[in-house]
C-alpha cells in the first residue's frame, strides 16, 4: 500500500513508509543508476552514482557550493554555484517530493564524474573478465560518461587473482569499494568473514585472517558484484555471457523453491550457472550455495536412454517390455473390474511418487495407478534430508514434497509412505509390482537393490541414472526439471512454475508423456495432450500465487508411441 | 603461537571493558595494549582481539589497518615518525627526512639492518607552532635541526 | 582588535599548571559544583548567552548545538558527552596545548557539559600521538576522582558523571564527528551517513553531543564570568563572544599559542603575536587550518553593496578583517580552527598545494568515491607538475577533478578537500602557469626558508 507519492522527473512514483526515493524508484521500475545499493541489502551511499537532485521544501532555498570553471575569454577563474546532490538511497521519501534524475543537467554532470573516478584506477582489462557484458562499469561508462581516459598516469595497484576460497576469486584492482560483498556476508550470510582493509585508494576488500569466505551464500557476494572484482572460480574463463541464454526456473535443491535463472549456451545445450531470480516472497534475491551449484544436474549423470534389465535400449522397445512387465496388471485389473469386487492383487502393486520430479508427473502417474492399476499404496521416493542454514536452505532437498502430498490428497490416496517401508513390504512378500518416478531414495542403496530386485515388474521413471533406474526391470528416460517445464510447491504451499530451458537430451521425455505412453501400450487412453490437460484437474481454480508465471511457448513435443 | 598479554596488562583489560557499554568499544584500546606488547599487531593479536571483543578477525583487522599506527608487519624496537605537513615543510621538514634516511641509511617505511629504528613520515602531529618536529616512540622533538636529530638518532642506536 | 586575554591560558607555561592543586587555587571545579545545582535549561541558556561558537572549525553555536538533545533522557537510552581532542587539522596545535597545559579545565568543562545535555558519560578523544596529553588528562580525571568530583556522586550531588580518554591511533579522518563515533565504538573510523545526527543516535547508537576540546574547556571560564559577560569580551559580540585560542605557524618570528578575545585581525595575528613575517615579505596565509581556502597579503576586501557583511571593510586588506565565522565566510573562506599558516614569498605555493593534496589524499578513508579517487587524482596532477612535466590541461583538470569533489561526498572531508585546492587555484594561477611554462624554475621550489641545521 503506498503512503504517499514522489515525482521523479515529473512523473509519479507511490512509496510506502521508509522507502527511500531509489527504492520507490525501483519499485516502479525507474531507473536510478548505482552501484552501491541492492533493494535486498542496507544502503552504505558510498558510489555516489546514485546523486538526484531533491528540490528543497516551498520557500527553502537550495543548497548550493561554489566551485570554479575556467574561462578562457576572460582568461581567469569566474565562481559559480553547484547544487548539492543527494544520493537517492539515502534519501527518504516524503510525500509531495520533487525529485530530477535524468532530467537534471547537475545531476547528469556528478554521474559522468563519479563514472570518470571509478574507471580512473581500473585496469579496463575487460577483455579477460568474466564479468563483461554485464558489468555496470561498461554499461554507466556508455550511459553516463563516453569520454576517454583522461588520467595517463600509471594506476594503483593491488592484489589480483586472490583465492577468497573455494567458489571466490578477488582482483582488488577491479574493485570499486562499494562493499555488497561485505554486506551479504554480513546481513544475509550472518557471517562477517569479508571486511574492508586499508583506507583511501589502498583500500581492499580482505578475508578475515584464519578463515575463508565459506559460508552458504559465498556466491552471492560474486552475485551482487556489479563490476569483475569477484569471479565465481566455477564460471570464470568459461563462457561470454553474450552467448549464454537464460530460462526462469526454480532451484531443485530444497524445498524452499528458490526462483533462478538458468544460463546456457544454446549452441551446445549446456548450462553454465543459475543466478538467483527475484522474488520477494521466495527467495528474496539470494539463492545458498548448494542451489547455486546444483546447475550441472540438468546434464550431468543423466539417464539419456531407456534401460531393459540394465542394458541400453530404444525408447519404443522399453515401453513394450515395460508394458510386458506390468501385463499382469492389465488382466488383474480386466477381473477385477468384471466381478465388480476390488481384488487382492492390486493391493500388491505399489507405485512411488517422487518429490524430485514436478506435479504433472506425479499427477500423472498417480492417477493411472488409481484409475487404471487400482493401486492403493502410493510411496514417495525423495532425496535424504540434508542440514537447514536457518536462511534459505532446508532441510527437505526435495522440491516438490508439498505437490506429492497434494496430487495424492486430491486423488483420494492416503499420505504417501517413506520409501523404507516399501522395502520392508517388499522384504515382508507383500508388493511384486512397483512403477516408480524418480531416481534417488533416502534410504540405503544397496539394501534397496538387493530387496527390489526380487519384484516381478518394476517399472521406473527416472531423470537421472541411481538406485531405481539401475535395479528396474525397464527405465524410462525423463527429461530433468531443466528440460520440460513443469510445477513444483515449495515448503509455503507455492505454487510456482520452471520454464523448459534446455532441450531434452537423448531420448529424454517429460515423466508425464512416458506415464501417458505406457498406459496407452497397456491399452489405458488418456486424453491428456498438454501440461494443461493436467493441470486443470489438479488445480481447477485458476491460481494467481507469487512465483507463478506463462507457461514455457517452447514445450516439448508430444510423445507419440503406438501402443 | 597464540597470543597472550603479560599478567600486568591482563589486569588493565577489566578496567578497559569497564569504560563502554559494549565490548567492541575497547577494540582500539586493545590493540594498543597488545601492539605495545607484541611491538605489532600479528595475526595472533588480530584474533586474540577478536576473541576478546567475540567479533570476527575480518572486523578486527579491517580495523588495524584503518589507523596509520597499528603495523601489521613487524617494525623495529624504535619508531621514528617526522611530520612532513605543511607547517613542518615550511620549516625544513623535507630536510629533515633525508637527513634521517641517511643517517640511518634505510628509506622512509623501512627498518634499520638491526631492527632498531623504524623511519616513518608523519601527517601533522599538532606541533605546527614549533616545527619542523618529530616523534620518536611516545616523545615529540620539536624545533628541530639537523644537529639535533643527530643527537637523536645517535641516542636511539645506542639503546 | 587585540585584546590578549586569560581566561584560557593563565596556568600555561607554570611549572604545576597541570595539576589539581593549582587548579584549585585559582577557583577550580566551583562552577562544576554549581553547574550539578543548576538545570539543563539554565546550563544551555548561559551557553546561548556565551554566543561561544564551536572552536573545531564549522563554528556551530554550542548552547544551539546542547539544545538539540532530548530534553529529558528516555528509559534505555543514555546520553553521552564525546569531545573532539583528535587535533589533525595542518597548521592546528590549540587543543594540545590545553590539555597538556591545562587539563582540568577539560574535566571541568566535561562535568557540565554532561550536565547540560544529560549525559553521565563523557568520553575524551584523543589521538593517540598526544601522549604528554592523555597523560594529563588520566592523571587530572585521576586527581579529580579522588576528590570526589567525579564517580557516583560528584561533590555529593546524585548526578553521576565519569570522564574517560580515547586514544585514537592515527586517522585524521576521526576528527570528522561522526568518524571519531565509528572509531569510539571500535570500528574503521569511516563517516556516517547523516541524518541520523549524533544528538539523534551516536555513540552507541544514543543521543550525544561532540563538542570540540577547546569550547568544553572553555565552558568553566564562561560560567565563571557568566555567559553574557563572557560573550562581552568579544569585539564581534554578540555574533559570536568571549576569547579562544589563536596559533600562527610557517613564516613567522614567534610562532605559538596566544590566547585573545574573538575579533583578532590575522595582521595582529601575524605581526604583532606572530612577531612578523621571517624570512621575506608575506605572501599568503591559510587562516584557521589546511582546510580553509587560502588568502593573498595583496587581496583586498571587495564589498561595495552597503548589505554586504564585510561592507565596512570595503577596500581594506583582507588582512585587516576581524576574524570571525561570518566575516570570513564572506571573504569567501572560513574561520575554521583560528591557527593560521603563514607562507613568506620564499615559498612555493604549487609545492605547498602539492603538500595539502597528498595530506588529503593519504587521509581519505576511501569510503566514498569522488574523496577517494578525486584526492588521489588531485596529488597525482601534482606530481606531475611539481616534476615539471605538467601542463595546461593538467593544471585545468585540477579545478575540474576539486569541482567534482565538492558537494558530493558522505562528509565534508571532501570539501576539506576541495575548497583548499580551489582556493590555492584561484589565487596563484598565475603562479602555477608559470610554473608550468617553466618547469618549476619560475618559483623558488622551496617550502623551506633554509636548511634546519642553518636555522
Amino acid at each position: 500500500m503506498a503512503d504517499g507519492t514522489i515525482k521523479i522527473d515529473g512523473r509519479t512514483v507511490p512509496f510506502e513508509k521508509g522507502d527511500t526515493v531509489i527504492k520507490a524508484a525501483y519499485k516502479a521500475g525507474v531507473d536510478i543508476p548505482h552501484y552501491c545499493w541492492h533493494p535486498g541489502l542496507s544502503a552504505p551511499a558510498n558510489c555516489r552514482m546514485c546523486l538526484v537532485d531533491v528540490e528543497p521544501p516551498p520557500g527553502r532555498p537550495k543548497m548550493q557550493l561554489d566551485v570554479l570553471r575556467w574561462d578562457a575569454g576572460k582568461n581567469d577563474y569566474i565562481t559559480v554555484k553547484k547544487t548539492k546532490l543527494i544520493p537517492a538511497c539515502q534519501q527518504a521519501c516524503s510525500d509531495g517530493m520533487s525529485v530530477l534524475s535524468d532530467t537534471s543537467e547537475e545531476v547528469a554532470v556528478a554521474r559522468k564524474e563519479v563514472q570518470e573516478l571509478l574507471l580512473l584506477n581500473h585496469p579496463v582489462d575487460c577483455p579477460i573478465c568474466d564479468q563483461a557484458g554485464e558489468c555496470d562499469l561498461q554499461d554507466y561508462w556508455l550511459e553516463h560518461d563516453r569520454t576517454k581516459k583522461r588520467m595517463m598516469d600509471e594506476p594503483v595497484h593491488k592484489p589480483k587473482a586472490i583465492v577468497f576460497g573455494e567458489t571466490i576469486v578477488y582482483d582488488a584492482e577491479r574493485c570499486i569499494m562499494c562493499t555488497r560483498c561485505i554486506r551479504v556476508s554480513e546481513e544475509l550470510a550472518k557471517d562477517p568473514v569479508l571486511d574492508m582493509r586499508q583506507r583511501g585508494n589502498r583500500n581492499e576488500v580482505f578475508v578475515a585472517p584464519g578463515r575463508e569466505l565459506d559460508h552458504n551464500y559465498s556466491l552471492m557476494t560474486e552475485h551482487v558484484c556489479p563490476v569483475g572484482a569477484l569471479t565465481s572460480s566455477h564460471f570464470r574463463f568459461k563462457a561470454r555471457v553474450w552467448f549464454l541464454r537464460s530460462g526462469r526456473t526454480v532451484c531443485q535443491g530444497c524445498a524452499t523453491g528458490c526462483n533462478a535463472h538458468l544460463d546456457f549456451d544454446p549452441r551446445d545445450n549446456t548450462p553454465y550457472r543459475y543466478r538467483p531470480r527475484d522474488n520477494e516472497a521466495v527467495n528474496g534475491y539470494w539463492m545458498c550455495d548448494k542451489g547455486m551449484l546444483s546447475y550441472p544436474e540438468a546434464h550431468e549423470g543423466r539417464l539419456e536412454n531407456a534401460l531393459v534389465g540394465g542394458e541400453d535400449a530404444a525408447l519404443k522397445e522399453a515401453l513394450e517390455q515395460a508394458a510386458e512387465k506390468l501385463s499382469a496388471l492389465r488382466s488383474l485389473r480386466k477381473t477385477a473390474s468384471i466381478n465388480g469386487e476390488e481384488g487382492a492383487e492390486p493391493s500388491r502393486i505399489a507405485i512411488v511418487l517422487s518429490a524430485q520430479h514436478s506435479c504433472e508427473d506425479n499427477f500423472a502417474l498417480a492417477y493411472v495407478a488409481k484409475e487404471f492399476f487400482g493401486a492403493k499404496d502410493l510411496f514417495v521416493a525423495r532425496r535424504a534430508d540434508g542440514e537447514a542454514d536457518g536462511i534459505l536452505m532446508v532441510a527437505d532437498r526435495n522440491p516438490n514434497t508439498a505437490g506429492v502430498s497434494l496430487v495424492a490428497e486430491t486423488l483420494g490416496f492416503a499420505t504417501p509412505r517413506p520409501f523404507a517401508t516399501l522395502i520392508e513390504g517388499v522384504a515382508q512378500g507383500r508388493y511384486d509390482h512397483v512403477v516408480s518416478l524418480g531416481g534417488e531414495v533416502d534410504v540405503d542403496a544397496n539394501k534397496a537393490k538387493d530387496k527390489l530386485s526380487r519384484l516381478k515388474a518394476f517399472v521406473s521413471f527416472a531423470t537421472h541414472e541411481g538406485t531405481l533406474p539401475q535395479v528396474a526391470h525397464v527405465a524410462l528416460p525423463a527429461t530433468s526439471w531443466a528440460e520440460a517445464a513443469g510445477t513444483y510447491i515449495n515448503k509455503q504451499g507455492l505454487r510456482q512454475e520452471a520454464e523448459q530451458v534446455l532441450a531434452p537430451r537423448g531420448d529424454a521425455h517429460p515423466a508425464w508423456q512416458l506415464v501417458v505412453a505406457l498406459a496407452r501400450q497397456l491399452g489405458f487412453a488418456l486424453s491428456w495432450k498438454k501440461r494443461a490437460d493436467i493441470l486443470a484437474l489438479l488445480f481447477p481454480a485458476p491460481s494467481d500465487d507469487a512465483g507463478a508465471h506463462a507457461v514455457s511457448q517452447n514445450a516439448p513435443a508430444q510423445l507419440e508411441v503406438q501402443p | 603461537m597464540a597470543f597472550q598479554l603479560t599478567p600486568e596488562r591482563e589486569q588493565e583489560l577489566a578496567e578497559i571493558f569497564a569504560r563502554y557499554p559494549n565490548k567492541m568499544a575497547a577494540c582500539l584500546p586493545l590493540l594498543h595494549l597488545a601492539q605495545e606488547q607484541h611491538g605489532w599487531v600479528s595475526d595472533e593479536v588480530v584474533t586474540w582481539v577478536a576473541e576478546k571483543l567475540d567479533v570476527s578477525t575480518a572486523h578486527v583487522f579491517g580495523v588495524a589497518t584503518f589507523y596509520s599506527l597499528y603495523h601489521t608487519h613487524p617494525v623495529g624496537k624504535h619508531h621514528v615518525w617526522v611530520c612532513r605537513t605543511l607547517s613542518c615543510a615550511l620549516h625544513g621538514a623535507d630536510d629533515i627526512v633525508k637527513h634521517c634516511e641517511k643517517r640511518l641509511g634505510i628509506h622512509v617505511g623501512e627498518t634499520t639492518a638491526d631492527g632498531a629504528v623504524t623511519l616513518h613520515t608523519a601527517e601533522c602531529l599538532a606541533s605546527c607552532g614549533t616545527a619542523p618536529m618529530m616523534q620518536i616512540d611516545r616523545e615529540y622533538h620539536e624545533n628541530l635541526t639537523l644537529a639535533k636529530v643527530d643527537v637523536l638518532l645517535d641516542r636511539l642506536r645506542k639503546s | 582588535m587585540l585584546q590578549r586575554t586569560d581566561h584560557l591560558t593563565k596556568r600555561y607555561g607554570i611549572p604545576d599548571g597541570f595539576t589539581l592543586t593549582r587548579y584549585l587555587a585559582d577557583g577550580g571545579y566551583v562552577q562544576a559544583r554549581r553547574a550539578l545545582s543548576m538545570t539543563r535549561e539554565e546550563l544551555v541558556n548561559e551557553c546561548k548567552a556565551a554566543n561561544l561558537r564551536g572552536r573545531g572549525g564549522a563554528g556551530f553555536p554550542m548552547g544551539v548545538k546542547w539544545s538539540f538533545m532530548a530534553p529529558t533522557v528516555a528509559p534505555g537510552r543514555p546520553h553521552y558527552l564525546v569531545i573532539n581532542a583528535d587535533e589533525g587539522e595542518p597548521g592546528t596545535f590549540k587543543d594540545r596545548s590545553m590539555m597538556e597545559g591545562d587539563p582540568h579545565a577539560t574535566v571541568e568543562g566535561c562535568i557540565i557539559g554532561c550536565r547540560a545535555i544529560g549525559a553521565h558519560v563523557a568520553y575524551i578523544y584523543v589521538r593517540d600521538e598526544l601522549h604528554l596529553a592523555k597523560d594529563r588528562l588520566w592523571a587530572a580525571i585521576r586527581e579529580a576522582k579522588a576528590k570526589g568530583f567525579l564517580g557516583a556522586k560528584p561533590f555529593g550531588v546524585d548526578y553521576a558523571v565519569e570522564v574517560y580518554v580515547h586514544s585514537g591511533a592515527g586517522a585524521y579522518i576521526c576528527g570528522e564527528e561522526t568518524s571519531l563515533l565509528n572509531s569510539l565504538e571500535g570500528r574503521r573510523g569511516e563517516p556516517r551517513l547523516k541524518p541520523p545526527f549524533p544528538a539523534q543516535a551516536g555513540a552507541f547508537g544514543m543521543p550525544t553531543t561532540v563538542n570540540n576540546l577547546e569550547s568544553i574547556a572553555t565552558v568553566p571560564a564562561l560560567m565563571r564570568l557568566g555567559g553574557d559577560n563572557f560573550s562581552k569580551i568579544s569585539s564581534l559580540h554578540p555574533k559570536e563572544g568571549g576569547s579562544r585560542l589563536y596559533g600562527v605557524s610557517g613564516h613567522v618570528n614567534t610562532p605559538g599559542i596566544f590566547e585573545c578575545a574573538v575579533g583578532l585581525t590575522l595582521r595582529e595575528l601575524i605581526y604583532d603575536l606572530g612577531g612578523g613575517v621571517k624570512g621575506g615579505e608575506l605572501l599568503a596565509v591559510i587562516p584557521g587550518g589546511s582546510s580553509t581556502p587560502i588568502l593573498r597579503a595583496d587581496e583586498l576586501v571587495e564589498a561595495p553593496n552597503e548589505s554586504h557583511p564585510l561592507h565596512a571593510w570595503h577596500g581594506m586588506s583582507v588582512l585587516d578583517v576581524p576574524m570571525g565565522v561570518e566575516t570570513f565566510r564572506g571573504l569567501g573562506t572560513m574561520l575554521g580552527t583560528c591557527c593560521a599558516t603563514v607562507l613568506s614569498d620564499k615559498a612555493c605555493p604549487v609545492l605547498a598545494m602539492h603538500n595539502l593534496m597528498r595530506f588529503y589524499r593519504h587521509e581519505s578513508c576511501g569510503q566514498c568515491t569522488p574523496c577517494r579517487e578525486g584526492s588521489g587524482w588531485l596529488e597525482r596532477l601534482l606530481d606531475t607538475i611539481v616534476a615539471g612535466n605538467g601542463t595546461m590541461d593538467d593544471l585545468n583538470r585540477l579545478h575540474e577533478v576539486a569541482n567534482s569533489i565538492m558537494g558530493n561526498t558522505i562528509c565534508a572531508f571532501g570539501e576539506g578537500t576541495a575548497m583548499p585546492a580551489l582556493g590555492f587555484l584561484k589565487k596563484f594561477r598565475r603562479e602555477f602557469e608559470e610554473y608550468i611554462r617553466t618547469g618549476g624554475r619560475s618559483s623558488t621550489n622551496r617550502l623551506a626558508l633554509a636548511q634546519p641545521a642553518a636555522e
